[in-house]
C-alpha cells in the first residue's frame, strides 16, 4: 500500500499528513492515535523510537516506526495538553514500546493508559516531577543530599539485601 | 579490637591469641620493635605489589579502565588484579558518573570491602559531579560525598597512565602505613560515610 493509499483509507484517523522524503510524516488527534498506530502496524513492524517533545502548551509524543523489509520509516505526532497528558500505549501492538513509553513517563509525565508496567524506568521511584519538563525546578540543594536509609528501588533492595 | 586485630595479624581465632597480644607480645622482647616494624614492611610489601581493585565501572571512565586492565597497558604486571567481589578487594576505583540512583550500591559495595581499603575517584564526575556540576536532578556531586577518597584523577576521561600512577602512587603510601600496631587501637580508616566538604 502507498502513501497516497494509506491516507485515502485511513482518512478519517489523521489530523494531517504528509512525505518528506519518503518519510511518512502523520499527525493524529490523541483519541485515535491508537486506531491509527493498530493500521501502521501491520506495514511497520520495528518500533525504533518513542520521544516526547515539551512546547510549552502542549506535549508532543512522536512515534518512530519503521519496515525492516526497505528500511520506510514514519512518524505519528500526537499533541496532548501538558495537564492532562494521557494516550493510549502501543505497547500491545509493539512490545518494544514498552521501555520507551516507560521512558515517557518518567522524563515527561505523559500517561499511556493500559499499560501493563509503568513505572520509572531511569528516576528511581520516589522521584518527585518529571525533569525534562521546561518548568520543571531543580532542586540543585545537593549539599544535604544523603543516601536514603530505605530505598523504594527494586533492584536496589534487591542488592542490598544480605 | 577483637575481630579487626585478628584479620589483621592472620590469625585464626581458634589459636586463641589475638593480634593485639602478639603485638603486645612482640613490643615487649628487647628488639621486638624493630621485628614488628620488619613484618609491618613486610606486610606493606606485598599489599603495595598485589593491589587488588574492585570490578566496578559506572560510566565512560570505565571503558578507559578497562582498557588499562587490557593487554596494551596491561596492570596485570604490576600485579593489580581485578576481583569481580568487594570481599577480596582492597581498592575502589570510582570510574565514571556517580549518579544518587547507583550512589546506595556504591557505599554498600564499599562497606563490605574489608580493611584496610583505598578509593580512588577517577574523572571529574567522580571526583566533583564534572559537567553535571549545576542544574542535575539526578548526579552526586562527587564520589566523597558518599564514600572517603585517597586519590583524585583528573581528566575525562584520564588517560590510561594517569589511572596506573595513581595506582602507582597509592602503594607508595602504603609504606608509610603501619596496619599492625595500628590495628591495636583503630581500624585504619573510620567506615561511615565522611562529612561534606
Amino acid at each position: 500500500m502507498t502513501y497516497e493509499q494509506f491516507i485515502t483509507t485511513h482518512a478519517d484517523l489523521l489530523a494531517a499528513a504528509e512525505q518528506r522524503d519518503g518519510l511518512w510524516a502523520l499527525t493524529a488527534a490523541p483519541a485515535r492515535a491508537h486506531a491509527l498506530l493498530a493500521a501502521l502496524r501491520p506495514r511497520f513492524d520495528y518500533p525504533e523510537d518513542l520521544t516526547c517533545v515539551d512546547e510549552g502548551e502542549a506535549l508532543r509524543v512522536i512515534y518512530r516506526v519503521a519496515r525492516t523489509a526497505d528500511g520506510a520509516v514514519a512518524h505519528v505526532f500526537v499533541r496532548l495538553p501538558r495537564d492532562a497528558a494521557h494516550l493510549p500505549t502501543a505497547s500491545d501492538l509493539w512490545k518494544g514500546f514498552d521501555w520507551q513509553e516507560r521512558e515517557a513517563y518518567d522524563m515527561f509525565g505523559v500517561i499511556f493508559d493500559g499499560h501493563p508496567d509503568l513505572r520509572r524506568i531511569l528516576t528511581w521511584e520516589g522521584f518527585q516531577g518529571h525533569p525534562l519538563r521546561k518548568d520543571f525546578v531543580v532542586d540543585d540543594d545537593d549539599l544535604s543530599w544523603q543516601i536514603p536509609e530505605q530505598t523504594d528501588c527494586e533492584i536496589v533492595d534487591l542488592l542490598m539485601r544480605e | 579490637m577483637g575481630v579487626t586485630d585478628d584479620r589483621i595479624a592472620g590469625l585464626p581465632v581458634e589459636v586463641g591469641v589475638t593480634g593485639a597480644q602478639v603485638v603486645d607480645a612482640c613490643a615487649k622482647v628487647p628488639g621486638g620493635s624493630v621485628l614488628l616494624g620488619a613484618v609491618e614492611d613486610l606486610l606493606n610489601w606485598a599489599r603495595e605489589s598485589s593491589q587488588w581493585p574492585v570490578t566496578f565501572g559506572l560510566a565512560c571512565c570505565a571503558i578507559e579502565m578497562m582498557a588499562t586492565g587490557a593487554s596494551h597497558y596491561d596492570l596485570d604486571r604490576m600485579g593489580i588484579i581485578f576481583r569481580a567481589t568487594p570481599r577480596q578487594s582492597d581498592i575502589m576505583i570510582v570510574s565514571g558518573t556517580v549518579t544518587k540512583k547507583i550512589a546506595p550500591i556504591l557505599k554498600r559495595l564499599y562497606d563490605q570491602m574489608p580493611d584496610p581499603k583505598y578509593v580512588i575517584a577517577m574523572g571529574n564526575c567522580a571526583t566533583g559531579g564534572g559537567p553535571y556540576c549545576y542544574d542535575t536532578y539526578s548526579v552526586v556531586k562527587g564520589a566523597d560525598r558518599i564514600v572517603p577518597v585517597d586519590i583524585y584523577i583528573p581528566g575525562c576521561p584520564p588517560r590510561p597512565e594517569q589511572l596506573i600512577d595513581a595506582l602507582l602512587e597509592l602503594g607508595r603510601t602504603y609504606r608509610r602505613e603501619h596496619p599492625i600496631r595500628n590495628a591495636r587501637t583503630a581500624p585504619l580508616k573510620p567506615a561511615q560515610t565522611p562529612k561534606r566538604r
